[in-house]
């Protein structure tokens, strides 16, 4: 059984698709931050897509992957958003109450609105047990 | 946690397994899917599982980035099924230990703000979970339990 991530990186004008394989915790994140960063700093878009589609899992090592893209790519004037997260990744993006700092869009409408609902209902039942993080 | 929750998570121990691995952190994923193997036999449902696995992978990578920082060690894990669809967890170091665990379960709170290092591990751990006991001792080590309940499976 392999544990491994990896990432393809697609530039069209300003803006550059980064679709991220695999799954995502603190020994893969380096790579990962390392192969975005990389990608960043010499095409400088203004945009930055992270495509989650392929990730299989993540912990909150991800959440400091995504923010710390959020800081450079804002560092580089350009704009971050956070594609097609599965079910599992936009629950722990919404414990961190990230979904208020990253654009989160998802390819498929439909997807999109279950999610958003799901996603509700979570902030609901954490605020009811008062635990969501400020 | 409710009475009624440390009753269960002190029933009769149905198996038992001990991991013991070195703190680097390729084993990282090693860990949790080796946990969420284990737990499997109960047949908890994929949402279940992954809130196993993200958890551990948090108590684990804990162990490695703060326990034992820059030092090696090993990480002892034992996963305990028992009566009631209940699962303890037990995920232990030997390294630095938290002079204030109650800080350090703050959301957002973190010793290591250079490493991009989100202080999210123990408010993921709690939210995953249905309990979380951390006994730690500066200078020997942390222990984190975690503690999951399953749902009752409706019969085939």
């Amino acid at each position: 059984m392999t544990h491994k991530a990896d990432l393809v990186c697609d530039t069209a004008g300003e803006q550059m698709l980064v679709r991220v394989r695999g799954e995502i915790d603190h020994h893969t994140a380096a790579d990962i931050r390392n192969g975005i960063d990389g990608a960043l700093f010499e095409k400088r878009p203004r945009r930055l897509i992270m495509d989650m589609s392929a990730v299989t899992f993540m912990d909150s090592s991800g959440l400091g992957l995504i923010m710390g893209r959020l800081s450079v790519i804002r560092q580089l004037g350009g704009e971050l958003v956070v594609q097609d997260p599965s079910e599992a990744i936009s629950r722990i993006i919404t414990l961190a109450g990230m979904e208020r700092a990253i654009d989160i869009r998802y390819t498929d409408g439909e997807r999109r609105t279950q999610q958003k609902t799901a996603a509700r209902r979570r902030r609901k039942a954490s605020r009811t047990e008062g635990k969501v993080a400020k | 946690m409710s009475p009624r929750a440390k009753g269960i998570f002190g029933g009769e121990v149905l198996n038992r397994i001990q991991i013991k691995l070195p703190a680097i952190s390729v084993n990282e994923g090693m860990a949790r899917s080796a946990v969420a193997s284990f737990v499997s036999q109960l047949d908890p449902d994929v949402g279940e599982l992954a809130d196993i696995k993200c958890a551990v992978s948090e108590a684990v990578t804990n162990c490695i980035v703060h326990g034992y920082r820059a030092s090696t060690g090993l990480i002892y894990i034992t996963v305990t099924l028992l009566e009631g669809r209940a699962v303890k967890i037990e995920i232990r170091d030997r390294g630095c230990g938290i002079p204030d665990v109650r800080a350090a379960r703050q959301p957002l709170f973190t010793t290591d703000a250079d490493g991009e290092r989100s202080g999210m591990g123990f408010t993921v751990m709690e939210s995953f979970t249905d309990g979380v006991r951390v006994r730690s001792k500066v200078g020997v080590g942390t222990t984190v339990v975690l503690l999951k309940r399953l749902a009752t499976r409706a019969p085939l």
